[in-house]
């Protein structure tokens, strides 16, 4: 076996793995980019670097869920956002893929990580079928783990002109029949004997995977119900769906459930801040955990908030969460619910995405003394860190 | 009324422990371990409960851009010219904004509501107190001084660079120094006949030249804050606060030599090129050099959570190793934004004569698991969480927001 990266133990900290209670005074070793045990009293390698960690707290990586972290660095200077169709594009772009542009040089990612952030489903923006999300790991190098991770629906996306409901689901409708037909017709439509279909071959393509079930399909809806409306055509095209936004999901939580459908929810969002989420409410994504929904936390595309997913977490606890639930929400759950089953925990054979930190990590006074990708040890610094030290102390003006 | 047994954070010192709060006619009677209880006085046990003094934000658009942010609630910004000193605040502002009792919730007890940043000169802002009412004019925060919006950098250039300017940062110095002069020379009352037409808007900014009308200044940017330090010198006045001042640090004791405030926000960052350089050290590097730091959320998520902006803030600043502590934190969401308004004297400690503007926490308020319990204003109680509204407060949403 080659190693690269030498043997590390976290010892003598409150381990959280991600599923169930933390283990006390307990050591987490890390062999190259992977967790090789996790407990009290394992056997340490020789030549491993012991890190003593006594009244610190470890946690799995955090997981953003739906995040615009490195295809964002300025928002407002549209030449500094990817992964985007922009608005005059056809709403229609199911192959854009996210992978292609994505930047791991994008200074607002150390921030993130500064949040103890370590990996992210990346969405593409705008549009109504905006295109294919990435999973990373924020490391430096080969960021990117799984390409065509899920396919992104968005009925926000539409614009906000007269009518823009109504045209999202006509459209959306008339994309998966015309997906369904190329799918059991491939032949005849490279022969031109196929009627003509509304989408581009390369959407067509993109859209039948998604009927095959080769990766899932994320709605962004909030409007309860639009939410029954998505699942009605969830059904119909028997398609693996994960819901993104929900904010008026707790109306319709046990119809959620049914279906078997998860959902990713920001839990800062209480406000009626447009007629679609009137009933939003702080104990939405508590009301969707009851029912039975398995809900992952996210700030929902705000890149520059993504340090804060922590917070969020917090926030969902005095909301009524149970803190490991609320813990799970950020780690575990996102991954599972998104087929990334060696992420999120902290167990043998898991990714080494670990978060070392001094104390209650959904807490606010609390900071990651030590940030692992997998496996190697990132440099905690983020510009905002280099600025303060440049002006500790001030320049002669 | 006796707030009794509690941690009592007065924001004039430091954290008193097992500390009780005397309330009589609206106003803070005494602070301290063990007062003497007057009979007949109804007491309510803190049990080891946190109180500070209500929150104050002193920058927010609650409602002047309500909820729902609909076309018809876009209030905020008067775009028929880029100089707008006789407009009004509370001339716009819809009581019905939802986000009132949400605020209200998170332990606020005063606004102060802007016009935006569109504007070389927005209009004046409202300082309210978040005690419901049907009118802005109900809700005023009894004599607290009037405030001018203003504003430099991105926002007025984008605005109106395609529509008569100013298109760049220089232009906006200069059409703000020709809009001073007018000003400075304005004399209503020159017209023999008395027949001349007052101007208010010139009027306004007459009164801001006076000193009567503190300036509070939309400005990111350490260079652009000292061309505005400029430029006022000029006209010998000062603004009173530089708002969202995120570039603040690198100018904290000029700022701090002036005593002109700085308005700060916790950990926004970013996503516009003169908020590039913002830490989250800020508010504890400007309160170490001796400047006057206030917190504001510009945001109805944050106007909900601004104890923990404080939190956020103050760990920043001991990860950077500046020496800071809580009671020094607590300032920047409460005392010192009073000094930002003009309040100070009224409200923002927990001192004897202050109005009885305070929170009653579940916990230490710069934990994320704290909620406030109690909300006062006045001395009169404005919110309980034990004891839920059965309906909201905003007509909006009567009839329109559903019971779970």
């Amino acid at each position: 076996m080659i190693r690269i990266l030498a043997a590390v133990a976290l010892a003598g900290a409150t381990v959280y793995t991600g599923e169930g209670p933390p283990l006390t005074d307990a050591t987490v070793l890390i062999e190259g980019n992977r967790v090789a045990a996790v407990g009290q009293d394992i056997p340490l390698p020789e030549g491993t670097r012991v890190i003593e960690l006594a009244n610190s707290v470890v946690t799995p990586g955090l997981i953003d869920a739906a995040s615009r972290l490195g295809v964002t660095e300025v928002l407002a200077e549209h030449t500094t956002v990817a992964a985007t169709g922009g608005a005059d594009y056809d709403p229609v772009r199911a192959a854009l893929r996210v992978e292609d542009s994505f930047n791991p040089a994008s200074f607002v990612i150390p921030v993130a990580r500064l949040g103890g952030v370590t990996s992210a489903v990346v969405i593409p923006k705008g549009g109504l079928i905006s295109g294919q999300s990435v999973w990373v790991d924020l490391a430096e190098r080969a960021p990117v783990r799984k390409t065509s991770l899920a396919l992104n629906v968005s009925l926000k996306g539409m614009g906000k002109g007269p009518g823009a409901r109504a045209r999202a689901f006509l459209r959306l409708r008339e994309a998966l029949e015309d997906a369904r037909l190329f799918r059991a017709n491939r032949g005849p439509y490279i022969s031109r004997k196929l009627r003509d279909l509304s989408l581009s071959a390369s959407d067509l393509d993109v859209l039948s995977r998604a009927l095959d079930q080769e990766f899932p399909v994320v709605f962004e809806v909030d409007r309860a119900a639009d939410i029954r409306t998505v699942l009605e055509i969830v059904r119909e095209h028997k398609l693996h769906a994960i819901l993104l936004g929900v904010a008026e999901g707790w109306m319709v939580a046990n119809e959620i459930a049914n279906a078997h459908v998860p959902v990713l929810v920001n839990p800062y969002e209480n406000l009626p801040t447009s007629f679609d989420t009137l009933q939003s409410r702080e104990d939405n994504a508590l009301r969707l955990h009851r029912a039975g929904v398995r809900v992952a936390f996210t700030l929902r595309g705000e890149a520059h908030r993504a340090h804060r997913l922590r917070f969020a977490a917090g926030n969902a606890v005095a909301a009524g969460f149970s803190y490991e639930s609320a813990l799970a929400a950020i780690t575990r759950i996102p991954a599972e619910i998104f087929g990334m089953i060696d992420e999120g925990t902290i167990k043998p054979g898991a990714l080494a995405n670990i978060v070392v930190w001094n104390g209650d990590p959904l807490e606010l006074m609390t900071w990651p003394t030590h940030v692992f990708v997998r496996g190697e040890a990132m440099d905690l610094r983020s510009r905002q860190d280099l600025l303060t030290e440049r002006y500790l102390t001030l320049p002669p003006q | 009324m006796l707030l009794r047994d509690g941690f009592v954070m007065t924001a004039a010192g430091p954290t008193l422990e097992h500390a009780d709060v005397w309330i009589r006619d609206g106003k803070i009677r005494d602070v301290g371990v063990d007062l003497p209880l007057p009979s007949g006085v109804p007491v309510i046990e803190l049990r080891g409960r946190w109180v500070t003094p209500g929150l104050i934000d002193p920058h927010t658009h609650i409602g002047v851009y309500s909820l729902p942010l609909v076309k018809a609630h876009a209030d905020g910004n008067e775009t028929s010219g880029a100089f707008q000193p006789a407009v009004h605040a509370e001339e716009a502002f819809w009581p019905q904004d939802p986000v009132i009792e949400r605020a209200l919730a998170g332990g606020v007890t005063t606004i102060h509501v802007l016009p935006g940043s569109a504007n070389l000169v927005g209009g004046q802002g409202a300082t309210l107190r978040l005690k419901p009412g049907l009118s802005a004019r109900s809700m005023r925060f009894p004599d607290a001084p009037a405030t001018m919006k203003m504003a430099c950098g991105e926002n007025p250039k984008r605005v109106y660079g395609k529509k008569g300017g100013p298109s760049t940062r220089m232009g906006e110095v200069a059409l703000l120094r020709k809009e001073l002069e007018a000003a400075r020379v304005y004399e209503p009352d020159k017209d023999e006949k008395g027949k001349k037409a007052a101007d208010h808007g010139k009027a306004a900014l007459a009164a801001v030249l006076d000193g009567k009308i503190l300036i509070q200044n939309h400005c990111y940017r350490a260079d652009e804050m000292l061309l505005r330090l400029d430029l006022f010198r000029e006209f010998d006045v000062k603004p009173r606060a530089f708002h969202h001042a995120v570039e603040a640090y690198k100018i904290r004791d000029t700022l701090a030599a002036e005593d002109v405030g700085a308005v700060v926000w916790a950990d926004w960052w970013g996503v516009k090129m003169e908020l590039l350089d913002a830490v989250p050290a800020s508010a504890a590097l400007l309160d170490s050099a001796g400047a006057r730091v206030a917190l504001h959320s510009d945001s109805p998520v944050d106007v909900q959570i601004l104890n923990q902006q404080a939190a956020v803030a103050l760990a920043a600043g001991l990860r950077a190793g500046i020496q800071v502590d809580r009671d020094r934190a607590i300032r920047w969401v409460t005392a010192n934004p009073a000094w930002v308004l003009g309040i100070e004297k009224q409200v923002g400690t927990l001192e004897p004569d202050k109005e009885a503007d305070l929170v009653v926490w579940s916990e230490d308020p710069f934990s994320v698991y704290a909620q406030a319990d109690l909300v006062f204003i006045a001395g009169e109680p404005v919110y309980d969480r034990a004891h839920p509204r059965a309906h909201p407060l905003s007509d909006f949403e009567l009839g329109i927001r559903k019971a779970p």
